[in-house]
């Protein structure tokens, strides 16, 4: 059982001030995995395990910080090896603000895919 | 030549061994229809199993060998998550399988074509949600870090092994497969015609509280191309029962098949014992002796060893004689 490990390029996602902000993460392929979400500077994560409407907060109390998201997935899908995680950010009504996909492949069945993404958020120019 | 190549291929499996634990029933790919069809594998009843996007199964290693792929596998599939997989109860698409196979007859080369596919696989309420609790157990590992700071990954691991143990049992499954073989006297391709086709299905049953799991086969065969003579073998039913028994390195698999020969109208039966040992996560051996269906000839003995190498498991059973 090896990790891969991986670091996304970091995404600017462009939010509603006055909008609860929300994640969810698939994790596809018949895979097991979940997320560790933390903003950076926090001690302690702000939400792990399952993700899926997890309210990050609303849009201007985001717009100084930085979301962290380490995605582990274990490959259990004996049909193949790839992996396919799609982070989601969300409205309260399911308006999808950007949705970002991570497609991979690990080396041998059983193996962990770790990846690192970096989220900052910008406002809104009307 | 072909010892030496047996036991390089026996050395490099060992040489493998210091790979991560699998279960025994991870070294099998599922044999291909037209193995089945042709009375080449170890067993003539086989489980109904999950297939690889894309696999190479060996029949052994001069005698033949078959490729297969599951179309649904060679895309991403973004929103198909392991619960939907579990609560699915029709798997027909994701499970169909398409495979050729070639292999040795006395004097010729026999080229093979065959599907099967799950109809449907249903795990009972209970083991279902003992799944989904395994498969939270996994996330929450996943997601938990240890004072380094990483994955624990033995905690991974072992949650894993559970899960597997638990998909393996507690469901009902169908799984429906057909083949055609054919061959040429000449041994050219121009004169290539079929000669066999047959259409089966396995029904598998596993308790979740028994240590062992049941299927049923039945299966119509007919030859094609032949003249229609009477006292030929030119059509068979078969059905039959298997039960199998798995521990961490040990399957063993009892099957009784009964032949009804149409044309002839007789019936013939075949009983067989096979036992798999898993050396080490690369290598398993198989033996495999019991009565085969013909009248004369009839004992079958079979001894082989199942090779992994890299991602693909390969099937390296022996024939039989």
């Amino acid at each position: 059982m090896q990790i891969k490990e991986r670091v996304e390029d970091p995404v600017d996602l462009v939010v509603k001030s006055n909008s609860d902000v929300f994640m969810t993460i698939i994790i596809g392929n018949r895979q097991i995995g979940g997320a560790i979400l933390e903003f950076e500077g926090d001690e302690e994560p702000f939400a792990k395990g399952r993700i899926k409407n997890v309210l990050l907060g609303k849009g201007r109390e985001l717009f100084d910080a930085v979301l962290l998201v380490e995605t582990n997935v274990l490959d259990s899908n004996t049909a193949h090896n790839r992996i396919i995680i799609t982070h989601i950010f969300h409205y309260d009504d399911g308006t999808e603000i950007d949705s970002i996909v991570i497609e991979d492949e690990v080396d041998n069945h059983k193996d962990i895919l770790s990846s690192a993404a970096t989220y900052s958020f910008l406002k809104i120019n009307r | 030549m072909k010892k030496i190549f047996v036991l390089l291929v026996i050395v490099v499996a060992l040489s493998m061994g210091a790979r991560a634990q699998v279960e025994v029933s991870e070294l099998f790919i599922p044999s291909a229809p037209g193995f089945i069809l042709a009375d080449k594998g170890p067993a003539s009843i086989e489980k109904p199993t999950t297939p690889k996007a894309f696999g190479v199964s060996l029949l052994n290693l001069w005698q033949g060998g078959a490729v297969e792929a599951t179309p649904f596998w060679f895309t991403n599939k973004p929103l198909y998550t392991y619960e939907e997989w579990i609560k699915k109860k029709v798997t027909i698409v994701e499970t169909f399988n398409l495979s050729a196979a070639t292999f040795r007859l006395d004097s010729t080369s026999a080229l093979s074509v065959g599907f099967r596919t799950q109809i449907f696989r249903i795990y009972d309420k209970p083991q279902r949600e003992r799944i989904l609790a395994q498969e939270q157990e996994i996330i929450d590992a996943l997601t938990t870090r240890t004072p380094a700071g990483g994955i624990d990954v033995a905690k991974v691991q072992e949650a894993s092994n559970k899960l597997d143990r638990l998909e393996a049992k507690g469901f009902v499954a169908l799984e429906i497969a057909g083949a055609i073989i054919g061959s040429s006297n000449t041994n050219s391709f121009k004169g290539l015609s079929s000669n066999k086709s047959g259409v089966w299905a396995n029904f598998r049953w596993s308790p979740s509280n028994s240590i062992l799991d049941f299927v049923a086969l039945a299966r119509y065969s007919w030859a094609n191309n032949a003249a229609p003579v009477a006292d030929s073998d030119s059509a068979f039913f078969d059905y039959g029962v298997a039960a199998n028994y798995e521990s961490k390195s040990f399957n063993l698999a009892f099957e009784y098949v009964n032949r009804r020969d149409i044309a002839a109208k007789k019936n013939l039966d075949r009983l067989a014992f096979t036992a798999t040992y898993q050396l080490n996560a690369n290598l398993a051996f198989v033996a495999s002796f019991g009565k085969n269906f013909a009248k004369e000839d009839n004992i079958i003995t079979v001894f082989g060893i199942n090779v992994g190498i890299a991602n693909q498991k390969m099937n390296n059973s022996g024939s039989e004689e």
